[in-house]
């Protein structure tokens, strides 16, 4: 049975939307491709928070097609249905996830430069810059 | 049934540097591990998402990993969590690869303070077997510290980066002490592994060799000497002889779940402060209700876990913070020794390290409330990370009876012992140390340029040095074995882990491990070669 519906894209595009740099979504860049290791987590999501999961979707079926999800207008609106500390739980483990999900995607990494080249990384490290520090340090 | 001139258990930092030791010297050497070599090819690249596996098989936290291996180990009485790994290299598969060595005197902390115990051995006898590990090992960093005179790296430092360049400022602007790490990473080629490329941080398995963990140096030499590898065998009892002076023989079960017997001249436990304590309480019987070499009442007690606390400091501009090996960067030794006016006795150790990569930054920002999902995640995500210096204090815990492994008779579950528990409270001298350390880890970001600091501490999920549980002692009436070792209860019994440390130091301890186990097996060879003759 597919895991990824419409109610999972549209909160995890709210979670962490598009932007001028990566003009997809948390969602959609799930739904574009998927990998097997965040299916599971998805599962585990919906496995422990499957009534805050209806209520989510109950949410969005009131929304108009064209109605962007505001994230805090859903969080602000399961804490008044479930409470504060229940939504904490379920908030926490959403964070867990959107991380694991968006940062270990390689369109992700690649999109915002998160893992430099060889070049870039010796530039940046700049071992020469070091020499001279540890000359003076063990003058010193 | 097998028999061997040598059996260890444990495959890890002090299990295969005493069985390269041995086997070299041409014994018949057999090394039990309960787990398996990590594979190199089940790693995935950064760039694949690679991250994601830290947070489940390279998690460093048995009850999260939960490999074959693994045991579960309750925490619920601790503040700490056991980070260790269960395989071929044993911690140091994951570890940082920080490799300062103890100081003169961390050996002698009752002689100069008055508290905790003095080792029955000094700095000067491990100092051969400290250079003879950097030797196999190879150690980065930097000839001159006025800390460690007399240490020689075969390497220049690890890069100190953006993030290292700011906080050396800011040591140097309080006059602080500071130096460049001290690393088992190949900053050159080296003994045939090549230089690192810092592509994947030290502490998520090694693709290249670039690394000294065991399994890159002492294994392959070990197994060129003979060393026979019983990967996927978990020792389950050793079994003292009718005469109660020896060890006879050790049981251990298959991967295919066959228990098995084997006999040696000479047993060498090696399985860390947790598995060491929980295979002697384990080993019970009739005529040793208490467990095995537990004469003193000392297996599984003094149990010290180097509490740390972590400062962050974060900076206007990108300082490229998680660019460079994970744990090696710069060390402070400023505070590492005692000080009347600091109200508490020994010291700690500044280490900087570099900042997580994005999953580990993202989460942790999140669960602080740095930072939240929806429309502003990704420009605030951005603002902080690789913006934020960070600085772990690492405090000298020192032993206290109560602080402890036990054996949790209500878990049978994670596979053939017993359950362990651990029951650990910081002590009082260990929390003012850690405040202080806080306190002063903030002023030195500030120094360095921070705009903001926060401090927190201890953490949670660092409880990598599991030390004290067996420890080492003159007096067989309040230790475990004596200075080569032995433990006082029977003759061909040895242990050569961290459990039997009496005391902690400051820093990461793989560099005395290494270096002691070196010791206790050249004792072995050469003082107590009437166990081998027959």
């Amino acid at each position: 049975m597919e895991i990824l519906n419409s109610t999972l894209v549209s909160l995890f595009n709210s979670a962490i939307p598009a932007n001028e740099h990566l003009r997809k979504g948390l969602g959609d860049l799930i739904k574009d491709k998927r990998f097997p290791e965040i299916d599971n987590l998805i599962k585990e999501l919906l496995n422990n928070h499957e009534e805050i999961m209806s209520y989510i979707n109950k949410i969005i079926s009131h929304k108009k097609p064209y109605e962007e999800l505001d994230y805090k207008d859903v969080i602000d609106q399961i804490i008044m249905k479930y409470g504060k500390s229940k939504c904490l739980l379920f908030t926490k483990d959403l964070s867990s996830f959107c991380s694991k999900a968006y940062f270990s995607n390689p369109v992700v990494l690649k999109s915002y430069e998160l893992l430099l080249n060889s070049k870039q990384k010796e530039d940046i490290l700049n071992v020469e810059m070091d020499k001279s520090i540890f000359s003076s340090l063990i003058k010193k | 049934m097998e028999l061997y001139d040598i059996c260890i258990v444990g495959a890890g930092a002090s299990g295969l540097a005493s069985a390269w030791y041995l086997s070299d010297k041409g014994l018949n050497v057999a090394i039990f591990e309960q787990g398996e070599a990590l594979k190199i090819d089940s790693l995935v690249s950064l760039e694949d998402g690679g991250e994601l596996q830290k947070t489940k098989e390279l998690n460093p936290n048995p009850n999260i990993r939960k490999s074959h291996s693994d045991y579960q180990i309750d925490t619920s009485n601790s503040p700490i969590d056991i980070a260790n790994f269960n395989g071929i290299g044993g911690s140091t598969v994951l570890f940082s690869a920080h490799y300062p060595r103890f100081k003169p005197s961390d050996f002698n902390v009752f002689s100069e303070d008055g508290v905790a115990s003095d080792w029955p051995l000094n700095y000067a006898d491990l100092k051969p077997f400290y250079e003879l590990n950097e030797y196999h090992t190879g150690l980065a960093g930097l000839m001159g510290d006025p800390q460690y005179p007399d240490v020689i790296p075969s390497m220049p430092p690890v890069p100190l980066g953006p993030m290292g360049r700011k906080l050396a400022k800011g040591f140097e602007s309080l006059n602080w002490h500071w130096w460049p790490a001290y690393s088992a990473i190949n900053t050159n080629n080296y003994q045939g592994r090549p230089s690192d490329d810092y592509n994947r941080p030290s502490n998520m398995g090694d693709f290249t060799g670039s690394r000294g963990s065991v399994d890159n140096t002492y294994l392959p030499k070990a197994v060129s000497k003979g060393l026979k590898i019983k990967e996927n065998c978990q020792v389950i009892k050793l079994i003292p002889n009718e005469s109660r002076n020896s060890i006879e023989f050790l049981n251990y079960k298959d991967q295919a779940g066959n228990l098995h017997f084997c006999s040696a001249k000479v047993f060498i436990i090696a399985a860390s402060g947790i598995g060491t304590p929980r295979l002697l309480l384990s080993s019970k019987s009739q005529d040793y209700p208490n467990g095995i070499c537990n004469s003193s009442g000392q297996v599984g007690r003094n149990l010290m876990l180097h509490p740390l606390g972590y400062i962050e400091g974060r900076f206007p501009d990108n300082i490229y913070s998680n660019l460079g090996p994970q744990g090696c960067c710069l060390l402070s030794q400023q505070f590492c020794k005692s000080n009347s006016k600091n109200g508490f006795y020994r010291g700690y150790t500044f280490q900087a390290i570099r900042g997580p990569l994005p999953i580990e930054a993202a989460i942790n920002l999140l669960n602080s409330k740095q930072i939240e999902l929806g429309k502003n995640f990704i420009n605030n995500f951005f603002s902080k990370y690789n913006h934020t210096a960070h600085l772990a204090v690492i405090t000298e815990d020192l032993p206290e009876a109560s602080n402890r492994v036990i054996l949790d008779p209500n878990d049978q579950s994670s596979d053939n012992l017993p359950g362990v528990k651990i029951n650990y409270k910081l002590s009082e001298n260990t929390k003012k140390m850690l405040i202080h350390g806080l306190g002063n880890g903030r002023k030195l970001l500030k120094e360095a340029g921070a705009i903001k600091t926060v401090a927190f501490g201890p953490i949670r999920y660092t409880g990598w040095h599991t030390l004290g549980t067996c420890r080492m002692g003159n007096d067989p009436k309040n230790s475990v074995v004596n200075k080569n070792g032995k433990t006082h209860d029977f003759n061909n019994l040895f242990i050569v882990d961290a459990s039997i440390f009496p005391t902690s130091g400051s820093v990461n301890p793989a560099s005395t491990i290494q270096a002691l186990s070196l010791y206790i097996a050249e004792s072995i060879f050469l003082k107590y070669k009437n166990l081998l003759s027959n």
